[in-house]
């Protein structure tokens, strides 16, 4: 049984339905912290004791009224976890699909940190972790549109880091590589995901638990000096060449 | 590629290249006397044919008795540009690493460089002009690779090394860089390499092939050459792509 | 002095005046013909730069840029022009974001998808485009910054990646602080002094210096680096 070093927090994690966010969340509450929790559905599946709450980002709007949620409830914890990927050479980008993916990978999360952080500032503690990916940090074919939403949250969040860190909030990423989810296996077929495993120095995928434990680290009450990084969870693929 | 006559931005200039008699130092060499520098490059046996025009001074890094009379001979000749190229790989697995070889491989890669830099210093100081390259390794810089403990742990602190340099001679006209070449066509790597295996490493490059001598050559001649005159304390990563793309 | 960019169109976004200007008069000295966009009348530009009307914080103008980019087949494409609009976190709304993320980003990816198809068909071609120092190091206030010039650092990378096979090149370059109208805009005198006071050097970057490291990336010279991100900044990044 988990310790319950998050109790009396409440945490935001956005696409908490499944994948990584489902493992986040679960790992929160693990640790006692309330849960509000989104999905794009108009109802979602969560552990018991987590509220949802339907939100689309790339919908201004649905981000406004999250905003206004988040400035109301004032959570400790943000995790901007959902996201998009959309794989296309740069020949034939459509720039619609660009803006698309951008206003959801980062200005949706920018929107909803400035949201949070008034709370956060208020409370004198305050952590957020934002999702990115290892193509935000190495260049990879297909991914100029997806890395680069990626890597602009990362600059983003080391500036929330150098600005925020005086009133106790910390800011860091977390980089996942290839993480066994839903959306992974939706992708790739079975063989395919065995050959993408043995490109990897430790010889396997990664899992969502992993990635959440990190997660939760970075954003609990252990994580008092860590800020303004994006970690990498890759079992190696990055760097180890 | 051939320059036009009358474009010499190294003359007047001495260079000192170590590892001067073949690969990267040789072509590095050869690159600086094109560019109109006198040269002094060195090579580990009494009698080293380095480029023609350049001289020759024998220099064996793993021996202070070596490095010192070297050392000496860079404090009277001051050298304008010193490019620390020489250097050694010693693959070694967790499980084979020996001190003596990690030692002599930091002794090469890291400690006898320092030397040279540092008997380099006063004369750059003098007039201050100086232009440091150190040519480090992809191990050295933000990529692990099997085997290479030691060379990654020397060539990082080689780079470490210039930035040091580069902070400490900012205001003397000073300013000294890395260059960490990727795979590059050389005789070591046909040596270390099969051919089937070049193929398989040339295929993981973004360019689908080596690198050249030249093309290190080429950008080392910049950063020592009187264009530069802003860039220092940097790592610059010439690979094809190889370490920044996955 | 050697013309070895003789034969090459090149663009430059941003050529009137700073570091722009000085790519541009760089790249037409090594004989290049260049392209250069301003947001004014193009009295302002370079001798000898052809000039071309681009604001790109407007999304027709930036279509219709591209459109001429892609006309021109340029093979050379350096992205200079980025805003620079420090503000604290929570002073940053939609509007302001959106106009910087357009400026110092989208256009770039942009007119990068313009030039990339001659670029290959050509087999060869070399883009750079301009980041800061501030993509590099987090500051107060420099959010939006950093979000779009690290942005633009990861899809430089990615296009170098997709377009190795064919001769094409892309670096990103980080000049630290210059001495541009830009800057002696901002700060005073006594304020560029002690900035330059905290770079090693002591001195402030010149145009000019980063003028010849982007035509040195840009030319014949250049046929291995790409991918990366190339800080020229009197090794301010490197220390703290």
């Amino acid at each position: 049984m988990a310790e319950k070093t998050l109790a009396e927090k409440l945490a935001v994690v956005t696409g908490g339905t499944r994948g990584i966010g489902r493992a986040v969340v679960e790992e929160l509450r693990a640790r006692g912290a309330d849960v509000i929790a989104t999905g794009t559905k108009a109802a979602g599946d969560l552990p018991a004791g987590c509220r949802y709450v339907r939100l689309v980002l790339e919908d201004a709007r649905s981000v406004e009224t999250m905003c206004a949620l988040i400035a109301r409830e004032a959570p400790h914890i943000l995790i901007n976890n959902a996201g998009v990927s959309a794989p296309g050479a740069i020949d034939d980008l459509d720039m619609d699909e660009v803006a698309r993916v951008h206003d959801i990978n980062l200005v949706a999360p920018l929107h909803l940190c400035r949201a949070a952080l008034k709370g956060m500032t208020g409370h004198g503690w305050g952590r957020i972790v934002n999702l990115t990916a290892v193509s935000g940090i190495w260049g990879r074919k297909g991914r100029a549109n997806y890395g680069s939403s990626k890597a602009g949250l990362d600059g983003m969040t080391a500036s929330i880091a150098a600005e925020y860190g005086p009133h106790g909030v910390l800011a860091n990423c977390v980089a996942p590589g290839f993480i066994e989810t839903d959306v992974l296996r939706a992708l790739y077929s079975a063989e395919q995901l065995k050959a993408l495993a043995d490109t990897v120095p430790v010889r396997r995928l990664g899992t969502a638990q992993a990635v959440a434990a990190l997660v939760v680290w970075l954003a609990g009450t252990e994580n008092t000096y860590v800020t303004a990084q994006n970690i990498v969870i890759d079992g190696g693929f990055g760097r180890a060449r | 590629m051939v320059d036009l006559p009358g474009e010499t931005p190294l003359a007047g200039r001495l260079a000192v290249v170590t590892g001067g008699t073949r690969g990267i130092g040789r072509g590095i060499a050869e690159r600086f006397l094109r560019d109109g520098a006198a040269v002094i490059a060195t090579g580990t046996r009494p009698d080293g044919k380095v480029p023609t025009g350049a001289r020759f001074a024998q220099l064996q890094l793993e021996s202070d008795e070596s490095v010192e009379a070297f050392c000496r001979l860079i404090e009277k000749e001051a050298p304008d540009i010193v490019v620390n190229s020489a250097g050694v790989s010693s693959p070694q697995t967790w499980d084979a690493i020996d001190v003596a070889t990690f030692r002599r491989n930091h002794q090469i890669n890291l400690v006898a460089p320092m030397l040279i830099c540092k008997a380099a210093i006063p004369g750059m100081k003098r007039r201050q002009w100086g232009r440091f390259v150190g040519i480090t390794a992809l191990s050295g810089t933000f990529i692990g690779r099997k085997t290479r403990a030691a060379i990654a742990a020397a060539k990082g602190g080689l780079d470490a090394l210039h930035a040091t340099i580069a902070a400490d001679g900012a205001q003397d006209g000073i300013l000294a860089n890395c260059v960490a070449p990727g795979f590059i066509d050389t005789d070591v790597i046909k040596e270390l390499f099969k051919p089937d295996e070049i193929a398989a490493i040339a295929a993981k490059i973004p360019m689908k092939r080596m690198g050249t001598i030249e093309e290190i050559a080429s950008l080392v001649g910049f950063l020592c050459g009187p264009e530069n005159t802003y860039i220092t304390g940097r790592q610059i990563v010439i690979d094809g792509g190889y370490t920044r793309t996955l | 002095m050697s013309k070895n960019l003789a034969g090459r169109i090149a663009v430059v976004t941003g050529a009137s005046r700073g570091i722009g200007r000085a790519i541009a008069l760089r790249l037409i000295r090594d004989g290049a013909e260049v392209h250069g966009t301003s947001t004014g009348t193009g009295a302002e530009m370079p001798e000898g730069c052809r000039h071309h009307l681009a604001r790109f914080d407007v999304p027709s103008s930036l279509e219709d840029f591209a459109a001429t980019v892609a006309a021109l087949a340029p093979h050379i494409l350096v992205n200079n022009v980025g805003l620079s609009e420090p503000r604290a976190f929570e002073a940053i709304d939609d509007a302001h974001f959106r106009r910087l993320h357009r400026v110092n980003l989208l256009a770039p990816m942009r007119l990068c998808k313009a030039a990339v198809p001659e670029m290959k068909r050509h087999g060869w071609g070399r883009i750079v485009n301009l980041t800061s120092s501030w993509a590099v190091s987090a500051r107060t206030g420099r959010a939006v910054n950093a979000a779009t010039k690290e942005g633009l650092d990861v899809m430089t990378a990615s296009v170098a990646h997709e377009c190795a096979p064919y001769g094409v090149l892309a670096n990103c370059v980080a000049p630290g602080m210059t001495e541009t109208e830009g800057l002696t805009g901002v700060y005073g005198a006594e304020q560029i002094a002690s900035l330059a006071q905290s770079v090693p050097m002591k001195r402030l970057c010149k145009p000019e210096e980063i003028a010849v490291f982007v035509a040195w990336l840009v030319g014949p010279k250049n046929t291995y680096i790409t991918g990366q991100h190339l800080m020229i900044d009197g090794g301010q990044t490197r220390f703290c």
